[in-house]
């Protein structure tokens, strides 16, 4: 990937791929840093990025593993020696906003991050199950789980089916 | 076409101000981190060459190569192409568009993540044998909020793939077999680094656990020969560990053992209860071998499988 094929890239996708990340970890600001630096590792390691396929989920991957790591890190700040203290998370003011969050905090991180990739980034259940490394089947069980907490949290008619 | 959720819609469109940096910046910071990286994983190198002699891992590449005065320079098939040298280096800090950046089909390939194939099984776990009750009681792909044994800060890298598998007997303290695949063979020498620190550090993270007396050493005699893989680096550490809290005679005993192959680690740990945990990383020992220890060779195997 050359320098104008890279901002072409980063041009178009920044904002798109902020606001994925954000509602995989629930964290604005978080998801900002972390594409932010998504992108520069992306520069470092544009070697590896096809242009051909989508560099996308390269970025979109290690932002989502960096804000792991930074959820990590904050939880361990206050949950060591005994990792028994759980961290209220900041919630920002809106109600739309509040209610979404709420809803995907209840979901496991795997269960979240497959309704994200199928919900917002329309990645087939296939391409779900190469961007995380797991099994068709277990993604479409993430999916049928996390449809079920959602749409009980939300009170919606959320479709719960099979992807 | 997957429906769309609207709240969730909602949620992602207001990232749509999000403040970014110029591309040019961003450009220059990922050019700026390549720089340090490859600084650092050269200084990191020639560290390990100066350590050789008092280092308790076996740094297996670095000792085949030892004999050839072009080893450090020498790419191998199996490097990272982020870690290789650059056939085309330039010191201009925005270089233009070179041969080895332009896109290919045949561009360099991503790390072949590992699967449940490679993680050990019970037969690698005890391998003289257990009771009948001892089984698999979980297999997740995630590390979770459960500590990993005594020695676990809940540091272990960046990794792309975590596959922990569970042993034991419900109720009782797990053993447990963690495969990491990593996007390369640094991220997986960083993550090696960390688990191997907590590991060096286990007295303190005991006691900040509020366990009485406390006592955790490596053992370097532990007979690793990566030789046998082709996959570089790689490199062993084995550590016991135990705790007490006062008044009890009983005590919980921590064996680890953790592995590095290339841009895999697999982390070996086993936390029990009992009176004493006599063995040995040798396998000539009266005490007995231990089962990690004897297992090693077949761990090693499976992880590069």
């Amino acid at each position: 990937m050359d320098e104008a094929q890279f901002d072409r890239f980063y041009a178009n996708s920044y904002s798109k791929l902020v606001g994925q990340v954000y509602a995989m970890c629930g964290n604005l600001a978080e998801a900002q840093d972390c594409v932010q630096e998504a992108f520069i590792r992306a520069w470092d390691h544009r070697s590896q990025l096809d242009v051909l396929r989508s560099p996308d989920a390269w970025v979109r991957t290690t932002a989502y593993r960096l804000a792991v790591s930074r959820w990590r890190k904050a939880r361990r700040a206050f949950r060591q020696p005994d990792r028994a203290l759980e961290p209220e998370r900041t919630l920002e003011p809106t109600p739309d906003r509040v209610a979404i969050n709420r809803a995907l905090e209840q979901l496991p991180d795997a269960q979240r991050r497959a309704i994200v990739l199928y919900h917002l980034c329309d990645l087939s259940v296939g391409e779900i199950a190469q961007e995380v490394g797991s099994p068709t089947g277990t993604v479409k069980a993430r999916l049928a789980r996390g449809r079920q907490t959602l749409a009980r949290l939300l009170n919606t008619d959320l479709e719960v089916r099979h992807a | 076409m997957p429906e769309h959720i609207p709240q969730l819609d909602d949620l992602a469109a207001q990232a749509q101000e999000a403040p970014m940096l110029p591309a040019h910046e961003v450009r220059r910071l990922g050019d700026r981190r390549r720089t340090t990286r490859r600084a650092g994983l050269a200084v990191a190198a020639v560290g390990a060459v100066a350590a050789l002699g008092v280092s308790v891992w076996a740094v297996t590449p670095l000792l085949r190569g030892a004999d050839n005065p072009d080893w450090a320079a020498s790419p191998s098939p199996t490097v990272s192409p982020t870690a290789s040298p650059d056939p085309t280096p330039s010191p201009d800090p925005t270089p233009s568009p070179s041969p080895t950046d332009a896109p290919s089909p045949t561009a360099p390939a991503v790390p072949v993540p590992p699967t449940w194939a490679n993680v050990p099984t019970a037969a690698l776990m005890y391998p003289y044998g257990s009771s009948p009750l001892v089984g698999v009681l979980s297999e997740s792909e995630a590390m979770g909020e459960t500590a990993k044994g005594l020695c676990d800060r809940g540091e272990w890298g960046s990794p792309t793939t975590t596959l922990v598998r569970s042993f034991g007997i419900e109720g009782e303290l797990p053993t447990y077999a963690i495969v990491l695949g990593y996007a390369d063979e640094a991220a997986a020498s960083e993550g090696f680094d960390q688990i191997h620190t907590a590991a060096v550090e286990c007295e303190s993270i005991m006691t900040e656990a509020g366990w009485d007396r406390v006592s955790s050493a490596e053992d370097t005699r532990l007979p690793f020969d990566g030789s046998t893989v082709e996959e570089e680096p790689t490199r062993a550490a084995y550590f016991f560990g135990m705790a007490v809290m006062e008044g009890e005679d009983v005590g919980v005993f921590n064996d680890t053992l953790v592995m590095q192959a290339g841009e895999r680690v697999v982390w070996l740990v086993s936390t029990f209860e009992g009176m004493d945990n006599n063995c040995s990383v040798l396998a000539n020992d009266d005490a007995g071998q231990c089962s990690f220890a004897k297992s090693m060779p077949e761990v090693l195997e499976l992880l590069v499988k």
